[in-house]
């Protein structure tokens, strides 16, 4: 589990001068890549395009790094756009194979069967396998939670949903992973 | 389900059982900034393209000189326009002395309304006999006129 990092006030005094703001931003892609790697990549499950989207990522947020005011967190601008990343790389993938949002749960499954960049742990795949049976949003909040340890709030103005919204939501993500662990055995 | 919420809690620490290949993030921060397009316009934002120079004091004041121009114009035609539309209050006699006393001189408003208002002076002693004025006229240092009119006839 990475930990979140905190950048500090000097960095984004940096980004948003002229002359520092390469390296500041190179400094800031050392700080999160990790982070937002695990991230997406338990999203999408496969490395290869978790590296894509985290490439997609950074180059984004390069792209508009002038719209970061620094009124919100470095962490939430960049979580959120990698979370949208990864939505718009499995609506995509979603159309590309043609088939529902229900039946991705049966093709994420796949992926993490065929996943070779795995430590070998029967639970953890058996987490994994729970975790892509929920719903796409319920998934977000479990894995910023749960993995990320993240504040509601900050996964409030990540995903815009309210903060009351999301305790019910990741509740009823832990029950349903009990559920499937219950059913398994 | 107290066990599977320790399964949960066993599991919380790794990374799903997910890994990645070794010093993948090392190389991956070092292509990602590497890859990083130019942003010119971000890094080297353009200094201001002119510097004006310096106006003087009539470019500056000229706005405020003409609009001063444009409201004395309109002030200026507004009294036109007051002057043709009342012309009996043009201006009042006490302003104007020179009327004022050859409107006070009887003398000459009589020589003005005889020899050059056009008006027949027989018309005048109608009028004057008709309201009764010439009963208060003095005529006796005047000729008689039926004498005056014999002595022609004579001569």
């Amino acid at each position: 589990m990475a930990e979140i990092p905190v950048p500090d006030e000097a960095l984004i005094q940096r980004l948003r001068d002229p002359a520092t703001v390469r390296d500041a931003f190179a400094e800031v892609i050392n700080l999160f890549s990790e982070p937002l790697y695990w991230q997406i990549r338990r999203m999408v499950q496969s490395h290869d395009d978790t590296n894509d989207i985290l490439q997609n990522t950074f180059l984004k947020a390069w792209g508009s790094v002038e719209n970061f005011r620094g009124d919100a967190k470095l962490s939430t601008w960049l979580y959120k756009i990698a979370v949208n990343e990864s939505i718009t790389f499995l609506a995509r993938e979603r159309k590309r194979a043609g088939i529902s949002l229900d039946d991705q749960e049966a093709a994420i499954i796949n992926t993490i069967e065929a996943d070779k960049d795995i430590d070998g742990d029967l639970l953890s795949l058996r987490l994994r396998k729970a975790v892509a049976s929920l719903p796409e949003k319920q998934r977000l909040v479990f894995n910023m939670k749960y993995y990320d340890d993240m504040k509601y709030e900050d996964i409030s103005e990540i995903l815009g949903t309210s903060v009351g919204a999301l305790k019910a939501s990741y509740h009823l993500a832990v029950k349903k992973i009990e559920q499937f662990f219950s059913d398994d055995d | 389900m107290k066990q599977n919420t320790d399964i949960l809690e066993k599991i919380r620490s790794a990374n799903g059982g997910m890994t990645v290949p070794e010093g993948y993030f090392a190389d991956f921060n070092r292509r990602m900034a590497a890859s990083l397009p130019e942003r010119p316009e971000l890094e080297h934002p353009a200094a201001p393209a002119v510097d004006f120079p310096r106006r003087s004091l009539w470019q500056r004041v000229r706005p405020y000189v003409y609009m001063a121009a444009m409201f004395a114009g309109i002030w200026l035609m507004l009294q036109l326009f007051n002057i043709v539309s009342h012309p009996g209050d043009l201006r009042p006699m006490e302003a104007n002395p020179v009327m004022a006393e050859a409107l006070g001189n009887e003398d000459f408003m009589i020589d003005y309304i005889i020899n050059d208002a056009g008006i027949d002076q027989w018309d005048i002693i109608d009028e004057m006999a008709a309201d009764g004025s010439l009963s208060d006229c003095d005529f006796s240092g005047l000729a008689d006129p039926a004498e005056n009119s014999s002595n022609d006839i004579q001569e």
